[in-house]
C-alpha cells in the first residue's frame, strides 16, 4: 500500500487552513495519486461534509474506514455522520469496534455516551462524555463539540427543550481533521 | 413500531443529511423499501405543487385529485431519474418536471373526463379488489352483495374529509344524531386502520387518505397492481370483521 508522507499531509493541512477554496481539488489530486491512503479519504470526507455534499462525504468516510478498520477517529466520525443523518442503528453498528477499545480510551467513552443519548438517557450520556473529555488529550476540537452537546443534554435532562447545538458545525469537523494531522500526529 | 421520542437524537439530526441518507439507501440497491421512503418524504412537496397549480387554474372543470395523481406520477418518474451525485437539490430537479407533467396531463385529458377520471378508476379498482374470489362464492347473492356494500362503505368512511363549501351543502342535512354516529364510525375506522399490519396500513392510508391510485402504490412498493388489490381487499375485510366485533 503506497501512502503519502508526512510532508505531503502537512502541505494539505496548510491548504485547508488557508481556506483558499482549492483544498478539495488538492485532496482529490492526492487521492488520485495515493488511492489507498485512508487519511486522504478521511480528509476528503470532512471537506465534503463542510460543503454540504453529504452523499459523497459519507462515501469518503466509509472508504477511509474500509481501508483502515483501526483508524478510530475516522470510524468515530463516520458513525457520528450517520447519527446526524438520522441513522442511529447504523451509527451504533459502525461504532461497534470502538466499544472494544480500552476503558481509558476517550473515544470509547464518547461512543458509550452517544449510545446513552440515543436512548434518551441524558444523565448517563453526560457522565460518559465528561469522562471522555477528561481523557482526551489528542483532539481539543472534539472536546469543544462534546462540551456543546453536553450543554444541550443538560437542558433536556432538566426538561428545558434543548436545540441543535449551533457551534457543532462542519467547520469544527474540519478543525478536528487539522488537529488530527498536525505535525507528529498522523498516526492512527 | 415507531421508536420512542428520541429527543437526544433530535439534537443532532440534520434534515439535509437525512434526505441524503434516503438517497444513499436507494442507491445502495435496497430498491422497493427505499423508494417508498423517498416517495413518502417528497409526497407533501408534490401535493403542494399540485395544490398551487389547482389554485392557479380555478377553471372549476378539473378536480384537485387529478392534479395530485399527475404530480405523484411525475414524482415517481423524477425519483427514478434523479442523480444525487450531481449536487442539484431534488426539489429543484423535480419541480419543473412535476409542473410540466401536470400541464401535459391536463392538456391530453378532455376536461369533462378529467372531472371523473380518478374517481371512476379508483372506484373500479376497489370494486375489483373486493370482488376477487372469496369464500362468499356460492353463497346467497343478496348476502354477498350486502357484504360487498358494507366493505365498500368502510372504504368511503376511511377517506379524508374534504373541505366543504357551506354554500354547496344541500338541503336535507343529516340530523345531529346522524352526524355524531357518522363521525364516531369514521373515528373507529381510523383507529382500526392504524392497527392494521404495516403493508395493509400503507395501502389503505395512501389510497384513501392521500388519494394515491393502486397503480401508483404498486410502483412505489415495487409490486404488481394485482398484489396491491389483494392487500387492499385483505385490509378491508379485516376492518369489516373487526368493526363487526366491536359494534
Amino acid at each position: 500500500m503506497k501512502l503519502c508522507n508526512d510532508a505531503e499531509i502537512g502541505a494539505l493541512v496548510e491548504a485547508i487552513q488557508g481556506n483558499d477554496g482549492n483544498d478539495l481539488a488538492q485532496v482529490d489530486a492526492m487521492v488520485a495519486h495515493y488511492p489507498e491512503d485512508p487519511r486522504l479519504h478521511f480528509m476528503r470526507g470532512s471537506i465534503l461534509a463542510g460543503r454540504q455534499r453529504p452523499i459523497e462525504a459519507h462515501a469518503a468516510l466509509a472508504k477511509a474506514v474500509a481501508l483502515a478498520p483501526e483508524f478510530h477517529i475516522a470510524r468515530y466520525q463516520l458513525g457520528f455522520f450517520e447519527l446526524t443523518s438520522g441513522e442511529a442503528d447504523k451509527a451504533l453498528s459502525t461504532w461497534g469496534p470502538l466499544l472494544r477499545l480500552p476503558e481509558e480510551h476517550y473515544l470509547r467513552h464518547f461512543v458509550e455516551g452517544m449510545a446513552h443519548l440515543i436512548r434518551d438517557e441524558f444523565s448517563e450520556a453526560i457522565a460518559r462524555m465528561q469522562s471522555g473529555m477528561a481523557l482526551n488529550q489528542e483532539n481539543p476540537p472534539l472536546n469543544h463539540d462534546i462540551r456543546l452537546l453536553i450543554g444541550e443534554c443538560e437542558k433536556l435532562a432538566q426538561g428545558d427543550g434543548g436545540g441543535t447545538p449551533d457551534g457543532m458545525s462542519d467547520q469544527s469537523a474540519t478543525s478536528l481533521i487539522l488537529g488530527q494531522f498536525a505535525p507528529g500526529r498522523t498516526r492512527h | 413500531m415507531k421508536p420512542a421520542a428520541r429527543r437526544g437524537v433530535a439534537l443532532l439530526v440534520r434534515p439535509d443529511r437525512v434526505e441524503a441518507a434516503l438517497w444513499r439507501t436507494f442507491l445502495d440497491g435496497r430498491g422497493d423499501d427505499a423508494r417508498q421512503k423517498l416517495f413518502d418524504h417528497y409526497q407533501p412537496f408534490a401535493r403542494r405543487l399540485a395544490g398551487a397549480q389547482f389554485a392557479r387554474r380555478k377553471s372549476g372543470t378539473v378536480e384537485r385529485c387529478d392534479m395530485e395523481q399527475l404530480a405523484y406520477e411525475a414524482l415517481l418518474q423524477a425519483i427514478a431519474r434523479f442523480d444525487p451525485a450531481r449536487n442539484v437539490p431534488f426539489e429543484a430537479f423535480a419541480r419543473t418536471r412535476i409542473a410540466g407533467h401536470i400541464a401535459n396531463g391536463l392538456a391530453t385529458m378532455s376536461e369533462a373526463a378529467a372531472q371523473f377520471r380518478y374517481r371512476q378508476r379508483a372506484e373500479r379498482d376497489r370494486l375489483r379488489s373486493l370482488h376477487e374470489t372469496s369464500p362468499d362464492d356460492g353463497a346467497d347473492p343478496l348476502a354477498v352483495l350486502s357484504r360487498l356494500a358494507v366493505t365498500l362503505a368502510i372504504g368511503l368512511l376511511a377517506e379524508e374529509a374534504e373541505t366543504i363549501d357551506p354554500d354547496t351543502i344541500p338541503d336535507g342535512q343529516p340530523s345531529a344524531y346522524e352526524s355524531l354516529v357518522w363521525h364516531e364510525m369514521r373515528r373507529k375506522i381510523r383507529e382500526r386502520i392504524e392497527a392494521l399490519p404495516e403493508r395493509e396500513r400503507y395501502v389503505v392510508g395512501q389510497h384513501y387518505r392521500n388519494g394515491v391510485s393502486f397503480q401508483q402504490i404498486a410502483a412505489i412498493l415495487g409490486i404488481s397492481k394485482g398484489r396491491v388489490s389483494q392487500i387492499h381487499r385483505a385490509a378491508l375485510l379485516r376492518l369489516r370483521e373487526e368493526l363487526a366485533r366491536f359494534r
